[in-house]
């Protein structure tokens, strides 16, 4: 290495070395953070400081900024974005969303015509199916207020012939898959990112093709022009770049409906271990602390309090509890500053009262009113999962408090 | 008519204390070298970068980057070039082509950002369950490498870009992770840690520019330093919101103040 290079691996020259370790030293007794104005929720104190927890990655942009947490609709820059055929370039101006298969009258459809359509806006919280499957993927979550036309009404003006069973929504982004790859049945087709799900079903949500996001045209990597919302669903299920509609009498079976995205679940019948495939679809109840603040008590005690957000399927959620370290579950209250929307996030806080030095561990669980619980990463619902979509355990947070 | 003996007492002893003074500022350190000494080793050339936050326009990322109540810089790209058309001096000989890692863990790369000279290579690896890619669009050929668990994938960046214009490095699966390759054919850049702290050792008088990037935070300066004549001069640069990529004050000159925190 020469005297002119330095890299982030090279040792500091001596006088820095002495300051360098006294810094260095203070940074683990200093892990409190000071919690700017804007991050704070209505009900937080200005004395409160950020207690960051201990083996969480750092957030990266365009992802939900846990800590930081404080807007009920999230801002744009912290909306993640996953795809997996890439992101298709789109002419805006040749582009058309096609309405068609066992209709009576295929459709299709520029994007000034679907913008004069009657206008909805639906609020929802959108995750990430693999959300939380990891500690570097806990992110992936966020609540919008998207703006477009209701599918419905657009589905009977098409008039579905009366063997129409199954709807299926293409993007634009397409893909060469290789099925069955190394054999000699081994077949090579150029699809397109695909979901379905039933007439019925379809019919009967708020299905919406979004054009908007927050009252802005949505951006390119969120699916622009046209994606279609599926409340109370995961991810995938809402395709980007919505460009064709089929209804069909027959169930699709695309890689993302039938081969990916599909959860593996074990369970024992009559002393036999079985397993169960199911296709990613409906969102799972859950919550998540995120974030933990303190106040100082005096003699080296804080009183510490925990916010976060709980969500699911549309079902209400119950309460949301709370648990300290092993000691018993306790509920916690929701945050009134922020709305409620069947399909969105609710806000809570708890205050955990004094809390000594050391190491702590807090965890949530969200009950609905239809008596499910968030389950444990011990419990069989999870344990016996043997794939890693629709993660929605109770997650522990580690936190430490110096004294 | 003879000069009385005092007089010459006088002047020996003044002479002897200053030739004494300026042996013992010799065995000082950071003494003022004469120009002509200067000239033949370089001088340091060293600062500290801070960031002074705007409350009307948060940097919500600013936790993991700005340390101490000294408000230190970190992970922020310097480099010093000649002003004009002048090269850097004679270099040291350059030591043998290094390999350096870049690991994707709990979806981010490790480390987000390299620094290395013309020829380096990165060694991409994925130690994570979860299948990552290595995508640029702006090298010739575009890098774009599915890499699974355990597999790796050496890349020989061709293009010198500097501190404008880094390699930006993502995946295609995962947009959210990024990461930046800052390619150089010289040995004047740093990549400043918790202290904020750069220094260039060996820096000839003259004029030159010093750049400095914070591609997390989107932030870019280049000033101009005048006249270096080979003193030492302790940086202190704030950096601001004002200074991002693409603004006005992204090029704005700098005005150097001595600090006595380094």
């Amino acid at each position: 290495m020469t005297p002119n290079q330095r890299t982030i691996d090279s040792k500091p020259i001596p006088f820095m070395d002495r300051r360098a370790a006294i810094g260095r030293s203070l940074q683990y007794a200093a892990l409190t953070l000071s919690m700017p104005t804007w991050a704070a929720f209505e009900n937080q104190s200005s004395q409160e400081t950020l207690v960051p927890f201990l083996d969480m990655p750092r957030t990266r942009p365009n992802r939900l900024d846990w800590e930081m947490l404080t807007d009920w609709i999230t801002p744009q820059d912290q909306v993640f974005n996953v795809q997996h055929y890439g992101m298709p370039e789109i002419d805006l101006d040749a582009f058309r969303l096609t309405l068609d298969g066992l209709v009576n009258k295929p459709t299709v459809l520029s994007m000034d015509q679907i913008r004069s359509m009657p206008k909805m806006e639906q609020l929802m919280t959108l995750e990430c199916s693999g959300n939380g499957s990891s500690k570097g993927f806990m992110d992936a979550v966020y609540n919008s207020r998207w703006g477009g036309t209701p599918l419905a009404p657009l589905l009977q003006q098409c008039q579905p012939s009366s063997e129409a069973t199954e709807v299926v929504f293409y993007g634009a982004d397409t893909k060469e898959e290789v099925l069955r790859p190394g054999t000699n049945r081994e077949l090579k087709i150029e699809v397109p990112f695909g979901r379905s799900m039933t007439l019925k079903e379809a019919m009967a949500l708020p299905l919406l093709l979004a054009y908007e996001r927050n009252g802005a045209p949505m951006e390119h990597r969120n699916g622009a022009p046209l994606r279609l919302i599926v409340p109370g669903y995961y991810g995938v299920a809402n395709v980007k770049w919505l460009n064709r509609i089929e209804l069909r009498d027959r169930r699709y079976m695309g890689r993302y409906m039938a081969r990916d995205y599909v959860t593996v679940r074990a369970r024992e019948q009559d002393g036999e271990i079985i397993h169960e495939e199911t296709s990613v679809g409906r969102m799972n109840l859950k919550s998540i602390i995120a974030r933990v603040t303190q106040r100082p008590l005096g003699q080296g005690k804080v009183a510490l309090r925990a916010y976060g957000a709980a969500w699911g399927d549309g079902t209400p959620i119950e309460r949301v509890e709370v648990q300290l370290n092993d000691g018993a579950w306790q509920q916690a209250r929701w945050d009134e500053s922020s709305q409620t929307s069947p399909y969105c996030w609710r806000f809570f806080w708890m205050d955990l009262g004094e809390v000594g030095p050391g190491d702590h561990t807090l965890i949530s669980r969200a009950i609905d009113q239809k008596g499910r619980i968030q389950p444990s990463a011990e419990d069989d619902e999870i344990a016996l999962k043997k794939t890693y979509w629709e993660a929605y355990a109770q997650w522990p947070r580690q936190i430490r408090i110096e004294s | 008519m003879h000069k009385p003996d005092t007089f010459c007492s006088a002047t020996h002893l003044i002479l002897l204390w200053v030739v004494s003074l300026i042996g013992c500022l010799m065995g000082a350190e950071g003494v003022d070298l004469p120009p002509s000494q200067a000239q033949e080793n370089g001088s340091v050339l060293r600062g500290k970068l801070t960031y002074q936050s705007d409350p009307k326009h948060p940097w919500r990322l600013q936790r993991y980057f700005v340390h101490g109540p000294g408000r230190h810089l970190s992970e922020a790209v310097v480099e010093l070039i000649p002003a004009g058309k002048r090269a850097h001096g004679e270099q040291p000989l350059r030591p043998e082509p290094t390999i350096h890692l870049m690991d994707q863990q709990d979806h981010l790369f490790v480390p987000e950002i390299l620094v290395l000279r013309k020829g380096d290579q990165v060694r991409f690896m994925n130690s994570e369950s979860a299948l990552h890619n290595v995508m640029c669009l702006e090298t010739q050929p575009p890098l774009n490498h599915n890499l699974a668990k355990g597999q790796e994938y050496l890349f020989t960046p061709g293009a010198v870009n500097g501190t404008k214009d880094p390699l930006e490095i993502t995946c295609i699966f995962h947009g959210a992770m990024k990461a930046w390759v800052f390619v150089f054919d010289h040995p004047y850049y740093q990549l400043t840690q918790r202290e904020g702290i750069f220094q260039f050792d060996g820096v000839q008088p003259g004029d030159y520019h010093l750049r400095i990037a914070h591609p997390a935070g989107k932030l870019y300066l280049e000033t101009p330093v005048r006249r270096f004549t080979g003193s030492h001069t302790d940086w202190l640069i704030e950096l601001s919101p004002a200074h991002l990529k693409g603004t006005e004050n992204s090029q704005k000159a700098v005005e150097a103040q001595g600090s006595d925190d380094l």
